[in-house]
Order: structure tokens, then C-alpha cells, then sequence
């Protein structure tokens, strides 16, 4: 009989045979731990000598004196333990949850064989809703719940988290979070503002997911604003196990399709010829889509409304003028889904554990992912041959080796890992091949994406230049047919020739890391890990590929970076946690850049490193004489973070369409540093199946690199290093765990502002008060609120046949300056009154699952049927605005100026290329200049379309999933 | 739910579901199709069909070997900022649309010359005559390209101005190409011992090209391909691929606008009828200052007479009053220009017949099928395009 142990009688679950609950501080490792007390079931005494065994593994310990033991080391997962002593009944639960980096407490009950008992029902209760132990902000979501989430990739179940909106966490900017694979830190640290992790993990590979937003501990270096952990599944030495689910929009309506498919799935299972107790797992995901982010409107064009008053007196004049015999004549394409936007996923991995010896597993994983998709570009929505991609390939794999030591109140445990990585990211004009002769099942192709000029643009530069002629097969854009307004399109939409871009990077990296940690059976420990990771970088970007003469730049250095760090966590009387860290972090940008073409920022000296010292501190625990159901927490750390490195050789880089956000660079090549602090308080209610949490919190933020809005009169367009900015706001959370319904309500408010500051400017001194002015960060969001609800089988309710997942939210708009028109000789006007911010967004998904039992001539095998409904409400969700106006449309003035065109040199007849019977309104066989004029502003008016505008688009997805 | 049993028992069985759930949506729908540019009208099986409709010159069209486009000659637009016209050949199809540069790097914007007359050959090629406008059309040195006026002793003198040309015939298949000695057209003389420094003689073709338009040196195959009959202005000329000689065909002075049988034993010309000649002088001036003097000799335009001559000048026959000829296809029958428009007749006998709407047209070529005939015809505007209709 197993039992809570007593010093978490505040907080325990409710118990009855067997329960458990975690006690430590986070950690960042691979593996958990069980901590234990193995007593007499009927006098609660002690029993000394029992054997505690982690079935499959082999991990063996003696419970001391006191009864208590503790096993370290223990792979994450639902795991069998065994516990025996000679004379009594041996006790066994083959389902304890055990998560990496926790303790899994647990108490023992141990009938004596004489004693006849009644079987004891055993009900776990699996996940607590507040654990006052961990000094952290955190969310979690198994591997089992991610699965029955109407979700098509790991990253939007971390945008469920409380604090997280849009890949920004608490007011950050994308890419000041790090992700943690399996223990290994990771980091597209060359390109993470722009590009995020770009790695990505098959959802059925993961054990769980955990997303932290605050009191990260001194393990985690370079996470500012956040920290994503994984962990992966490895295969059940019991026996092998997986599923294959299959989801589909192709049977679905109209309304409702955008040309999704995916199958995924995974298996695992001993693998004997390893050795004994080897396992290996493996899990794909493949993915085709016809429109890689389908939006809500499609492929839609102005409308009344979308602008001012004189656009849709414009709208109407051009409706009312003839041209092309429509109601909107600059509606001539508007098709629901987006064309090229097609792309596809590959996602695999692959897991091999083995036992090496009694008290070491050697644990190797392979990751494996290819992403690739055109870009749909308004000026090329009318070229028929090429256009803009994006593919990127990536390979990590990595070693790791965990040696445990076993006493019966502590363990030791060591962590060894190696991991190596490629990233290459290629970003140009696709190779017609790609979608005129690629071989593809159900729009999924086993070959890579092709680019023009893909092995030219890696030549060696110098050969690149002496050539003398354009990345091969790129054509200078133009063209004046092929669009609905024939020659009227010219200079506003590219039919003939190719997007001009062609850009890849290559980022490489080999990191190393040693981390030991001692940990006693009362709950302390002490931790302490380094790690040292070298990089080789290369990029190379040609914005004029067509063109002869253009110069490319390209680029190549080899930064690196190191970390250490030390954390003790004691474990004090009535449950009280007291965390101290200290961490140290160092990064040099790395060599030369032989092959430079062009000028790039280079501050620092390519071997200077720079190296930062941060303390991080946590307290947790209950509330002193509270209910006995409220708990505290309260951190600071002190955070840095390496700048992304392509600051190295960028100066300005767009940051999105919606916020045009300048990166201007990091002349000093500096940490983003940053402080922060956070007091929480969690209150559980009714029989502790609700919880209560509110956070409070304030971050600093230095060395902002980027962030502010460019708010016109001020001197924005450069920033320095010295620009700083703050972040605080609250975070409440509501959850509940009912049989047969989970729920979980985050509501988070935010305010982040900074100051805005140019490149002749002491912002020191604008730090003492002088001058200063703050506005709103380009990424700060205020109100976000999240709701997540299970209900049925999705709830763990086994017995029923229904499960169903609501998933949903609610946020308030990002910040968006105005930017009017200058006038000529005239200063900007300063005024905070030009921010203003995005409306609000809201969107629910569904998914509602079917068990249809046993399937039919496979009797180990289960199957259900799943459907998933993505913007339920089918909600137009505006996500961007155009800047100077902000409304969806532009102002006549801006449509005018951009209808102006080179005008006609002389009529164009019906042989020329550049003829279309569309404008040639009187058939006489020319387009004189009255039609070509008449064609013009529709064809601006088409140009200046709000596609990209929208959120998501309504979908529904029919699918199955076998599990066996 | 695990299972110890083999892996591939259940793989199979998820197979068999997966491809069942596959062929459940093998009706796949497809991607999203891009725009498709309906640019111009399709097929109208309206005739006369006017193919070009540009505000400059289209001129000579002739036919593919398949019958299926027509190459002419067209004039750049828009007009690329050079001295002269240019021109470059092109290819549309029969049923309309857009026409394509039949030479490369010979674009609509940039034809890089005059090329006009084009003709394909039997086995390939594409013959174009190069016509090179001399900046001095007055021939008055020292002037070239500025206007000047002539003030003449006699009347008639000073209506001839011409640009006179030099030509060059090209043959051109890919990146081949072989071309004919130049043909000089001038008839400049200088004059020795004279007050007049220079002298100039205008024959008929002189104003056949001037007045008309007229494409009077157009070159045409000999069916095996093996020769190109063409004009200076004077005479017939055989071009000879092979050896690159050019032979005067005896006995066709003033011919112009040779068309060679498609049985090879005929050449059809257009022989221009000289009239009594005109002598006289002409002071050029320019803004009021003289600046040269010529002696002018004008043979006037008389008349045009259709005939016959065999390759080797032998067998010549008179046939009847007409201009620039084509045969069709049978070598029984010839389509020409009299009176403004278009007429069929045959060589042996035969009263001709008008080509219904062909007013106003020039230039025929008869379709390998004999069914068609295209031609150039003057636009409002003034400027010929190209239009094809049906042969009788």
C-alpha cells in the first residue's frame, strides 16, 4: 500500500493506495527521481531493509533506518516500481509518473503476509495543481495531454501558457527563450529573433512539454524572457507500443479546407539485440499543405470598410467604371486559399536508450527535420513560374550518458552529453521543378525543395564575382501580362522573372556539458554543471541575384560560448524551499570573416570574450499560519543573454510585416542583459481540485538591441546597446481537475515600455531622468487570456467514449505607431498620442474524439476517430494594419501614387506581349492611354490587398489514430 | 496499449487502415490554381482577320512552312531611340495573338537593325534581307542627317528623296548564320571635271520604293534551297549559297520583286516600265546657305508588267500589268497587286479574279494549303499591319 509521505500534508492529493508528488527545485535534466518512505501499513513504523526496485531498469535501493530511500536517475515516463522485504506482501504500481528534473514522492505501506487485507483500490492523482516547492513559474503538459490537443505543432501548445503570446514570453521579444532538449540546451543562436528554435520535434515523440516563464533557475543561461523544455519518449522496455494517426481537410468542405494532411505517429519497444534493457523509439511526422498559413479571409481584396470613407468612394468609382465587367474590378483573383503557399513538414526522431552497466544508460537521440513552403508574395501572386521559398533542413543529434550512484538517503547523479547540429536555412526563388516535376503523394514529396542558382550561391564568393553573371536562372522581375490588368500590372506585379532574394545560412554547432547533482532523500541537493559550445556560421544573401554586378555578402565565423553554473536547493522545515544560484556565461563572436564582400558590424575583437556573472534566487513554500492550502513563491535572477549572432553581419533587419520592427544592430556586440523579480501566490480550493494563482512581476531589460516602436520625431531608426526598457504586469491563473473535466483560465496583463533613444544619444544619462521618454514595446501586449478544457476521455476518463479538447483565447492588440506622411521641411510631431495598438484577437479550436474500441482483425490494436475544428467561430482576427493609416486599406492618396505608372509611350497592339483585351475597352485592337489609365488603380487597388492581414482561418480535419 | 506481439503484425494492420483512410480521400483536391491570363480573345473564324494592329509598319508577310504563323516584318515600338527606323522579323499565328521575335536576340524593342523580307527556306533557315539607311539621303556631303532643302531646274526633279539603302541578306538558322555579299543600290556617281561635284541618278525602282513603300529587293527561295532570287533595284540577282556568288539573271532589267516557282522553273518579277528620263540641277541649302549642287537624272515610274523568266534568264514572258506576285503552291497560279487590292489568276490562261477584301492591300504570300493568302494592308493610321483572308 502506498502512501503520501507526511511532510506534504498540506498540499498532497488526494491519496489513497498509491500517490505521489514532486519535491525539488527544477532542474534541467533528462531524468527524475523518486524519493521515498517505506512503513508498516497498520503502525505506520518504519521498516528498514525493504528493497525498492525500478522494474525494466534495474535500479535497486535499500530503504535506510527510517524507511526512507531514494532512486535517482530514473527515466521520465509512466513507470513500474517494486517494493519487497521478507515477510511481507510485495507492493507494486506500474503507472508512477515520473518527469525529468522532479522528485516523484511517494510512501510505501507494506502488509505483512500473515494479514489478510481487502484490495485497496488504487486511484493516482498524477498532476498537482500548485507545487509549493518549485520556486519557478511554470506550466506543464504531458506528452498524453499535447496529444489530445487540436493542435499541428509543439509550439502553439506553448502559447497556451499564461505569459506567452505570439512566441514572446512576458513581454520579450521572440528569441530571448532557450529550449531544452532532453537536458541539452538549445538555441538557433545565429538567427532566433527571426527564425525561433528552428527545430521541431514530432508531437507524439514527446514525453512531456514544460514551459517556463519565471524564477528560472541558474541551469538555464541564456533564457531572458523564458524557457521551453522537452522531453522526449523512450521506448517501454515492456514491450513495444505506438500509434499512427492520420488527419485530413481533404474530405472536408469547401468552407473548411485548406489542403492539410499529416500522418504521424511513433513506435518503440525493447530492443534485444542492443543488449538487456535497451529500447529505441522512433516517430515521424509528415505534413503536406496546400497553404501553410491559411488565413481567414483567403486570398481576399479590399472591401468597403477596410478603409476610410474616400476608399470606399474610391471602391465604388471603380466599381461603377466597367473595367473588367465585374462589381470589383480589383477582385479579379480571390480564390479562398492562398496560392502559393504550399509547403510541407518532415519531422522525425529517433531515441536509442541503453543500459551500460548496473549503474550507467547511455541515451542517444536523432532529430531530423525539413520545413520547406513557398512565400506567397503579393507582386508575385500573378507569376505562373516562379516563386519565392523557404526550406530549411536541420540535424541534431546527441549522446548522453547519466551515471547514478544509489545510497539509501541520497544519490548522486552525473550527466554527460554531447550534441552536434546543423541548421541550414536557404531562402530564394524555387526552381519550377519543384512543383512541375517533383514526384509527390497526396502533396508530399520525399525530395527536397530545389532553388535557383542553389550550388552557384555556394561557390566561393571570389568565383561568384569573377563569373560575372547572375545567380543562374534569376531573371530580373517585371513582366506586363499575366496579371488581370495586362499591361496596367507592370510595376506592380511581377508576372515574368524571379523574386530577386536569394539567402541561405548555415549554422553548425558542437556543444559538450557535464552536470553532477547530489540529492538526499529529504528533498536538498546540489547542483553544479559546465558547458562549452563552439559554432561555425556561415551566411550568404544576394538581394539583387538577377543582376551581374550585384555583390553578395557573404560570411563565415565561428563564435562560441560557455557556461557554468552552481545551485543549491534546501529543502527546509514545513515544506519551505530556498533556492541559490549563480551562474556564469561567456560568448566571443568568433574569427575573422575572410570572405566578406561587403562591410559588416564588427564591434567587439573577434577573441575578446565577454563574459557576465548572474545570481538567481528562489523562495517557496506555504503561506506562515495561512489555510494550509496557500503557498508563496518569490525569485530574482539576474539573466543574460548572447546577442543573436546574425547582428554580427546584419545591420537592419525587418523584424515582420505587422510591426516593422528595425533590428539595428549590435555595434557593441554586447549580452542583453535584464533582472527580474516575481512574488506568487497559489491557493488551492475544494478538496484541492482547484487552484488559484496569481503572479506579480517586473523585469528589467538592458542592452535592448531592438524593440521600440519608431515613433516619429523621435530618434529611433538607430538604437543603441544602451536602450532599456522594463516589463511588469500580472498573471492569474484558474484550474481545476474534476473526474472527467480539466480546465485550466490564465488571464495576463502586461505593460512593457522602454525608452527610444539614437545613435548620438547617452541614454545613461536618459536613464537618470533627463529627457527621458518611454512607449510601449513593439511587443507588448497587455491583456491575453487562455482557456484550455478536457472533458471526457480527453480528461483521463477512461470509460467514456467521447473525449473533447477546447482550447481557446483572447488578446489584446500589439502597439502600432502612426506614421503620416512628412511634410516636406517640416519635423515630425512628437507625441506619445501616435501609438496606438491592434485590435483585439480572439480564436477556439476543438477537437472532439471518438474510441471505437478493439480494431476490427487486430485485437491488440484500438482505433478512434478524431475531428479538429481551428477557429471554430471562424473569426476574421486582424493582425496587422497598414502602418500610416491604421486601417486594412490604404488612403486614396497612397493607391493613387502607387497607380501612377511609366504610362504608355505609344498604344500597345494586339500582337505585343503586353496586350490585354481587358483593357482594350473599344476592341480596336490597342490600349491607348484612357484605358490603360482606367486599369491602373484597380490594378493598385489589388496590389495593396490585406491577405496577409488575418488570423487563422476556419479548418476542419477529419482523422483516425490507431494506437496498439 | 502495448503488445508483445511481432511489431509487424500491427504495422501491417495499420497499413491497411491508413491506406484504406488514403483511398478514402484519393479524390484529393487540388492545390490552389494560380491566376491564368486570358490576355486576348481566342480563334475568330471571321475573315479578312487582321493579325497585327500596330502604329508602325508591318510589311512582307510569308508563311511557315507549316502553315500554321505568319513572319513579317515589323517595325520597333515603342520606336528605340536610334537615328532610323528599325525592324525586326516576327512570327504570329494565323489564328492572332502575340507575335513572337522570330530571330533571337531580335526583340521588339531592340530589333538592332532593319531586317525585313522574312522568308523560311526549304530546309530550314530564315532568310531576312538587312537594309541599311544611308544618314545622307540627298547625298549631299558634309550634311549628313540635317534637312536641307533642294531647290531643282526642272520639275519632277526634286520629288524623288529616298533613302537609299545597302542590303545585305542573311540567312540565319540558330546560331548559324550566312550572308551575301553587300548590294549597293545608290546610284551615286561622282562627277569629274564638273561643277557639279556630285551626280545622282534616280531609276524607276528608286521611286517604286519611295512612293510605295515598295519592299522591291525581295529575296525568294529556290525550292531546293540551294539559291535566293532577289533585286538590286536594276536587275535579278541569284544568290549562291553554296559558293557565295551573285549572278545577274540576263534579261531582267528593271525587275524587282521576284518570286521563284515552287516547281523551280519559273522566277514571276515585277518589271518596272522607265519612262523619258529628266536631266537637271538641284541646289541644296541648309537654313538659307547653300551648301552643294547636284546634276539629277530621274527615269519617272511608268508602269508595272508582270513576267516570267527562267532561272538562267532564257524562256522570259510577258504576262500582264501587275505588282509584287506570289504563286500558290501548284506554280499554276499567281496572286498580285493591281489596281489596290488583290488578285488570283493563272499563268497559262485564265481571266483573273479579286481577292474579296483585300483593298488597299500589298505584299501577298499564298498558304502551303493554297487555301489562305496574307498580306499588308494601310491602316487608318498609315501604317500597314497584316491581315490574312481566304484564296478562292
Amino acid at each position: 500500500m502506498f502512501h503520501t509521505l507526511g511532510r506534504h500534508r498540506c498540499y498532497g492529493l488526494v491519496i489513497f493506495a498509491f500517490s505521489v508528488s514532486f519535491t525539488s527545485p527544477l532542474a534541467a535534466q533528462s531524468t527524475g527521481r523518486i524519493i521515498g518512505r517505506v512503513v508498516h501499513a497498520e503502525s505506520r513504523s518504519a521498516l528498514k531493509g525493504a528493497t525498492v526496485r525500478l522494474i525494466d531498469f534495474g535500479h535497486t535501493v535499500v530503504t535506510d533506518s527510517a524507511g526512507r530511500f531514494i532512486l535517482v536517475g530514473v527515466p521520465p515516463g509512466e513507470r513500474a516500481v517494486e517494493v519487497s522485504l521478507l515477510g511481507y506482501r510485495s507492493q507494486r504500481s506500474d503507472d508512477l509518473l515520473i518527469r525529468s528534473g522532479r522528485a516523484t514522492d511517494v510512501e510505501v505501506a507494506l502488509v505483512p503476509e500473515a494479514v489478510e487485507l481487502e484490495g485497496v483500490v488504487a486511484e493516482v492523482e498524477r498532476v498537482r495543481l500548485i507545487t509549493p516547492e518549485i520556486a519557478a513559474t511554470h506550466e506543464v503538459v504531458l506528452g498524453e495531454d499535447l496529444r489530445e490537443l487540436p493542435l499541428d505543432a509543439v509550439e502553439e501548445a506553448v502559447e497556451l501558457v499564461t505569459g506567452v503570446t505570439d512566441g514572446r514570453f512576458r513581454g520579450g521579444r521572440v528569441g530571448q527563450e532557450i529550449y531544452v532538449l532532453d537536458g541539452v540546451e538549445l538555441k538557433n543562436q545565429f538567427e532566433a529573433s527571426t527564425q525561433g528554435l528552428g527545430f521541431e520535434l514530432p508531437p507524439s515523440a514527446l514525453e512531456e512539454l514544460e514551459v517556463i516563464t519565471g524564477g528560472m533557475g541558474a541551469q538555464y543561461g541564456s533564457a531572458l524572457s523564458g524557457v521551453v523544455r522537452y522531453q522526449t519518449r523512450r521506448g517501454d522496455p515492456g514491450g513495444w507500443g505506438g500509434a499512427v494517426n492520420l488527419r485530413t481537410d481533404h474530405v472536408a468542405p469547401e468552407a473548411a479546407f485548406t489542403g492539410f494532411t499529416a500522418l504521424g505517429g511513433g513506435v518503440g519497444g525493447p530492443v534485444g539485440l542492443l543488449g538487456r534493457g535497451a529500447t529505441v523509439r522512433a516517430d515521424l511526422l509528415l505534413q503536406s499543405m496546400h497553404d501553410t498559413d491559411p488565413r481567414s479571409r483567403g486570398l481576399t481584396c479590399l472591401q468597403e470598410g477596410d478603409g476610410d470613407a474616400e476608399l470606399d468612394e474610391l471602391l465604388r468609382e471603380v466599381a461603377a467604371s466597367g473595367f473588367g465587367g465585374g462589381e470589383a474590378p480589383h477582385c479579379a483573383f480571390t480564390p479562398r486559399r492562398i496560392p502559393h503557399q504550399q509547403g510541407e513538414k518532415l519531422l522525425g526522431f529517433v531515441r536509442l536508450d541503453r543500459p551500460v552497466g548496473e549503474a550507467a544508460t547511455l541515451t542517444g537521440t536523432l532529430l531530423w527535420n525539413r520545413l520547406q513552403r513557398q512565400l506567397y508574395t503579393p507582386e508575385f501572386k500573378y507569376n505562373p513560374t516562379y516563386q519565392l521559398g523557404q526550406r530549411t533542413r536541420g540535424m541534431l543529434g546527441t549522446v548522453a550518458l547519466h551515471w547514478n550512484r544509489q545510497r539509501s538517503r541520497r544519490g548522486i547523479h552525473v550527466a554527460t552529453r554531447m550534441a552536434a547540429a546543423r541548421l541550414d536555412r536557404h531562402l530564394g526563388a524555387l526552381d519550377p521543378w519543384t512543383f512541375d516535376d517533383r514526384n509527390t503523394v497526396f502533396d508530399f514529396g520525399l525530395s527536397d525543395y530545389r532553388f535557383l542558382g542553389e550550388d552557384f550561391t555556394h561557390k566561393p564568393p571570389e568565383e561568384q564575382v569573377a563569373a560575372g553573371k547572375p545567380v543562374p536562372g534569376y531573371i530580373e522581375p517585371g513582366g506586363s501580362v499575366g496579371s488581370p490588368y495586362g499591361p496596367a500590372g507592370e510595376g506592380l506585379f511581377s508576372t515574368a522573372g524571379t523574386p530577386e532574394i536569394a539567402n541561405w545560412s548555415r549554422t553548425e554547432f558542437l556543444n559538450g556539458e557535464v552536470e553532477a547533482e547530489l540529492q538526499t532523500a529529504t528533498g536538498h541537493q546540489i547542483r553544479g554543471g559546465i558547458a562549452g559550445r563552439v559554432f561555425r556560421i556561415e551566411t550568404y544573401e544576394n538581394v539583387e541575384a538577377h543582376d551581374p554586378s550585384a555583390v553578395p555578402i557573404l560570411s563565415s565565423f565561428d563564435p562560441a560560448t560557455f557556461q557554468a553554473f552552481v545551485e543549491g536547493s534546501l529543502a527546509a522545515t514545513d515544506d519551505f524551499t530556498v533556492r541559490v544560484g549563480f551562474r556564469t556565461e561567456g560568448f566571443r563572436t568568433g574569427g575573422a570573416v575572410p570572405s566578406l564582400l561587403q562591410d559588416s558590424i564588427l564591434g567587439a575583437g573577434p577573441d575578446d570574450w565577454d563574459v557576465s556573472f548572474m545570481p538567481r534566487v528562489g523562495v517557496s513554500g506555504p503561506i506562515p499560519n495561512g489555510w494550509g492550502t496557500t503557498v508563496f513563491r518569490l525569485n530574482y535572477a539576474h539573466v543574460t543573454q548572447p546577442p543573436d549572432f546574425q547582428y554580427f553581419v546584419d545591420t537592419s533587419i525587418g523584424d515582420s510585416l505587422r510591426t516593422d520592427i528595425r533590428r539595428q544592430g549590435n555595434p557593441d556586440l554586447s549580452f542583453e542583459r535584464g533582472a527580474s523579480w516575481e512574488f506568487a501566490v497559489s491557493h488551492l480550493l475544494r478538496d484541492e481540485r482547484f487552484a488559484v494563482s496569481v503572479v506579480g512581476y517586473r523585469k528589467e531589460l538592458n542592452n535592448l538591441v531592438s524593440g521600440n516602436l519608431p515613433i516619429p520625431g523621435f530618434p529611433a531608426d538607430q538604437f543603441t546597446t544602451g536602450d532599456f526598457g522594463t516589463v511588469q504586469g500580472i498573471e492569474t491563473s484558474f484550474r481545476a481537475r474534476l473526474p472527467g473535466l480539466h480546465a485550466r483560465l490564465g488571464y495576463a496583463a502586461q505593460w512593457a515600455e522602454g525608452v527610444t533613444s539614437g545613435a548620438l544619444e547617452d541614454t545613461l544619462r536618459l536613464r537618470e531622468g533627463e529627457g527621458r521618454r518611454e512607449f510601449p514595446l513593439a511587443y507588448d501586449r497587455r491583456h491575453a487570456v487562455d482557456l484550455a478544457l478536457s472533458l471526457g476521455r480527453a480528461a483521463g476518463q477512461s470509460e467514456s467514449r467521447w473525449g473533447v479538447t477546447i482550447i481557446g483565447s483572447a488578446k489584446s492588440g500589439f502597439p502600432i505607431d502612426l506614421r503620416p506622411p512628412q511634410v516636406a521641411g517640416e519635423l515630425p510631431v512628437q507625441s506619445v498620442d501616435q501609438v496606438d495598438r491592434f485590435p483585439w484577437t480572439h480564436q477556439v479550436d476543438l477537437r472532439v474524439t471518438r474510441d471505437l474500441g478493439s480494431l476490427p482483425g487486430c485485437a491488440g490494436c484500438r482505433w478512434r476517430a478524431m475531428a479538429d475544428v481551428r477557429n471554430v467561430y471562424a473569426r476574421d482576427n486582424v493582425i496587422a494594419l497598414r502602418r500610416d493609416v491604421r486601417t486594412l486599406g490604404p488612403s486614396v492618396d497612397q493607391v493613387e501614387a502607387l497607380a501612377v505608372g511609366q504610362g504608355l509611350r505609344e498604344p500597345i497592339p494586339r500582337e505585343s506581349e503586353r496586350y490585354s483585351a481587358l483593357l482594350d475597352r473599344n476592341g480596336d485592337g490597342l490600349i491607348d492611354e484612357d484605358e490603360y489609365s482606367a486599369a491602373r488603380i484597380p490594378a493598385a487597388l489589388d496590389r495593396l490587398d490585406p491577405s496577409l492581414y488575418f488570423g487563422e482561418a476556419f479548418q476542419l480535419r477529419l482523422g483516425m489514430e490507431v494506437t496498439f | 496499449m502495448r503488445g508483445s506481439r511481432p511489431v509487424w503484425i500491427a504495422t501491417g494492420a495499420l497499413c491497411t487502415v491508413c491506406t484504406l483512410l488514403l483511398l478514402a480521400v484519393a479524390g484529393c483536391r487540388d492545390t490552389p490554381e494560380p491566376f491564368e491570363a486570358m490576355d486576348r480573345p481566342g480563334d475568330t473564324s471571321e475573315l479578312p482577320r487582321r493579325l497585327t494592329f500596330s502604329v508602325r509598319d508591318d510589311r512582307a508577310p510569308a508563311w511557315s512552312s507549316s502553315g500554321d504563323s505568319i513572319l513579317y516584318s515589323g517595325e520597333a515600338f515603342p520606336p528605340p531611340p536610334a537615328p532610323t527606323p528599325q525592324a525586326a522579323p516576327f512570327r504570329v499565328a494565323v489564328t492572332g495573338g502575340i507575335a513572337a521575335p522570330a530571330l533571337a536576340n531580335r526583340t521588339r524593342q531592340d530589333p538592332g537593325g532593319y531586317l525585313t523580307t522574312p522568308v523560311p527556306g526549304p530546309s530550314g533557315g530564315l532568310l531576312v534581307a538587312e537594309l541599311t539607311a544611308i544618314l545622307d539621303p540627298d547625298l549631299c556631303p558634309g550634311f549628313g542627317g540635317l534637312p536641307s532643302e533642294a531647290i531643282c531646274t526642272e520639275e519632277g526633279l526634286g520629288s524623288i528623296a529616298p533613302e537609299l539603302t545597302r542590303m545585305l541578306l542573311r540567312v540565319e538558322e540558330g546560331s548559324q548564320v550566312r550572308t551575301s555579299p553587300l548590294i549597293r543600290f545608290d546610284g551615286r556617281r561622282t562627277l569629274v571635271d564638273s561643277p557639279f561635284g556630285w551626280g545622282i541618278t534616280y531609276y524607276p525602282f528608286h521611286g517604286h520604293f519611295t512612293l510605295n513603300d515598295g519592299l522591291v529587293f525581295r529575296p525568294s527561295w529556290s525550292p531546293d534551297g540551294d539559291r535566293v532570287v532577289f533585286s538590286d533595284g536594276l536587275r535579278l540577282l541569284v544568290w549562291d549559297l553554296a559558293s557565295g556568288e551573285v549572278d545577274e539573271i540576263p534579261g531582267t532589267g528593271d525587275g524587282v520583286s521576284p518570286a521563284w516557282s515552287p516547281d523551280g522553273e519559273w522566277i514571276a518579277f515585277t518589271r518596272l516600265i522607265r519612262g523619258d528620263s529628266i536631266v537637271g540641277s538641284c541646289q541644296h541649302s541648309f537654313e538659307g546657305t547653300p551648301t552643294c549642287s547636284q546634276l539629277r537624272t530621274v527615269f519617272p515610274l511608268e508602269g508595272t508588267r508582270l513576267e516570267l523568266v527562267r532561272p538562267d534568264g532564257t524562256g522570259g514572258r510577258v504576262l500582264w500589268e501587275g505588282d509584287e506576285a506570289a504563286w500558290t503552291p501548284d506554280a499554276q497560279r499567281l496572286v498580285y497587286v493591281e489596281g489596290g487590292q488583290l488578285w488570283v489568276r493563272p499563268i497559262s490562261s485564265g481571266a483573273p479574279i479579286s481577292v474579296d477584301g483585300t483593298e488597299g492591300a500589298r505584299d501577298p504570300a499564298v498558304s502551303p494549303d493554297a487555301r489562305f493568302v496574307a498580306f499588308s494592308r494601310l491602316a487608318d493610321a498609315g501604317t500597314y499591319d497584316i491581315w490574312v483572308t481566304r484564296l478562292q
